[in-house]
């Protein structure tokens, strides 16, 4: 068991330049042959951030919870890593499948892949969030240095994602099925995380439940470092939570990942 | 010549086999009960082999006889079902279409390929140049690949590539990629491989350029090693083989069991 988390990390390592320049191979593949080209990473999240503004502000009357910054700010610092989020439990998934035309034809480090994925939405997520800070700044709202925490939640999410990545992308060569799955409780999980609608006024025990949902404290946590000036003992115990189910993924994830990587290129 | 005593490659009881599962249900049992064993496909069957450092061998046989199975499972893509395969060196694939994004232009996909292939950055940097003046495309090699003729794409990614260092090269079906000029252009490449001392495998169906090229030829059969010798021994029965395979039926061809002694006395 130990031994697979290892192979899996040192992998990773070695090859540590060559994921991260993947990752922006990757980014860069989606984007050409656009005209607006890398403005599209901010583009099509703005439009819907507009959408979901229009829904819950306007047609459904969704106040924000305390009343210092309007729903809209409120709204966009929780979307902004779901946007990432979403993105990277949709595109590791496929990851190893889609890359099987170089995997049959050359050696290599197969457990990078994963995790390249989860890194280039990584990196189209530092971009806007960058956005971001401008507009909270732009709105009047000063900097904190709690912002800083933020990275603290970033690492929370990659931690987390890495270990799904591994897990969902060596399913999903087994079990197609898997894809059309997840692609649903995705869709799910934007609605019960507290993204674009206040969950404060529940009943508290369906608020407990809730927040088991690991992604809760990652969203719960963008919005505590950049608008609320929370620090992390505010959220300790969901912390805990969280990191006992992030690491105890990653380790199913490798786990799962080593067992079946000697099938993958027969199964592609 | 010190170096021809070490060994290269060892195969001892080499077996693949390809579970031929019905349908996606199947598939699933197939990999996860441990005891359920549907019908399979003997890709390769008992192969015992031994290759020094610096020797060039050919690999023969008709479609669907192993060679390409066997490559992979050399060049450590895929993985044998039974027996045991030790590799002394780097190994690797030369692949013409391996690796090549349509989207990037070629300039780019010089990049990206060799990101693949494992090289820094520095290192592209300075086999770039080369690199372009081997594929030889003009200017279209800042147009993206899908722009590209058939021809210019191998052309491009056999010249990506060559550029690789291994310690033991496998060439599959990859010479076949380009005009005359081009083929001989890689030739004239191999050889150089060749004078430095590099461990070869050419897997071909090309009688013409194994003749002058390699030392020592393996003849595979279905799955099966029917014999390695020098090309001389090797080439005529093989073509004569494959003459009479050309008017047999179905049923005749899975009866034929066939020997090199027998092909040998008959065309040498």
């Amino acid at each position: 068991m130990w031994q697979n988390i290892r192979i899996v990390l040192i992998e990773n390592y070695k090859n540590r330049y060559r994921l991260l320049r993947l990752a922006n191979y990757e980014l860069k593949k989606q984007n050409t042959e656009t005209v607006f080209g890398f403005l599209w990473n901010f583009l099509n999240p703005a439009l819907q951030i507009f959408v979901y503004w229009f829904v819950f502000a306007i047609g459904l009357k969704t106040a924000a919870p305390q009343g210092k910054y309007p729903y809209i700010i409120w709204m966009i610092v929780g979307i902004m890593p779901w946007f990432y989020i979403s993105t990277a439990l949709t595109t590791t998934m496929t990851s190893i499948l889609a890359y099987g035309g170089i995997l049959k034809r050359m050696a290599f480090p197969m457990a990078i892949v994963p995790v390249k994925s989860v890194l280039s939405s990584l990196i189209s997520h530092l971009w806007s969030m960058l956005v971001v800070v401008v507009i909270i700044f732009a709105s009047g709202h000063g900097i904190s240095r709690l912002w800083i925490q933020t990275f603290y939640f970033m690492f929370c999410s990659v931690a987390f994602l890495v270990g799904y990545a591994l897990f969902a992308s060596a399913v999903n060569m087994v079990f197609r099925d898997f894809q059309k799955i997840m692609s649903s409780v995705i869709r799910l999980l934007f609605y019960i995380t507290p993204i674009v609608w206040v969950q404060e006024n529940l009943p508290e025990k369906l608020q407990f439940i809730l927040k088991l949902n690991p992604f809760a404290y990652i969203i719960d946590g963008y919005r505590d470092s950049l608008l609320y000036g929370r620090g992390l003992n505010w959220h300790w115990k969901q912390g805990i939570y969280f990191w006992i189910v992030a690491i105890l993924l990653f380790i199913i994830g490798c786990n799962v990942h080593m067992k079946f990587r000697k099938k993958f290129i027969d199964l592609i | 010549m010190e170096m021809k005593d070490e060994i290269a490659i060892k195969c001892t009881h080499l077996y693949k086999k390809y579970p031929l599962y019905t349908g996606d249900m199947e598939r699933l049992k197939g990999l996860l009960l441990p005891h359920y064993k549907p019908k399979e496909f003997v890709a390769l069957q008992d192969i015992n082999l031994e290759f020094r450092k610096g020797e060039i061998i050919g690999i023969i046989g008709l479609n669907g006889s192993g060679k390409s199975t066997l490559a992979s499972i050399i060049s450590g893509i895929t993985y044998p079902t039974e027996g045991k395969i030790e590799i002394n060196g780097e190994v690797n694939m030369l692949s013409a279409n391996a690796g090549m994004e349509n989207n990037l232009t070629g300039m780019e996909n010089i990049d990206y390929k060799c990101l693949l292939l494992g090289f820094t950055p520095k290192e592209i940097d300075e086999i770039r140049d080369d690199i372009i003046k081997f594929a030889d495309i003009g200017i279209h090699i800042n147009q993206p690949l899908r722009t590209y003729s058939s021809g210019m794409r191998s052309r491009l990614g056999f010249a990506i590539s060559v550029h690789m260092n291994p310690d033991i090269l496998i060439i599959d079906e990859a010479l076949s990629v380009g005009d005359n000029s081009f083929t001989d252009k890689c030739l004239n490449k191999m050889n150089e491989f060749k004078e430095n001392g590099k461990t070869i495998l050419f897997v071909s169906h090309s009688v013409m350029q194994m003749q002058g090229f390699c030392d020592k030829v393996v003849w595979l059969h279905q799955g099966k090693l029917l014999g390695e010798e020098i090309p001389e021994k090797i080439l005529v029965p093989y073509c004569g083989f494959a003459r009479e395979i050309n008017g047999m039926t179905a049923e005749e061809k899975s009866r034929l069991n066939p020997t090199l002694q027998e092909y040998q006395k008959k065309y040498l």
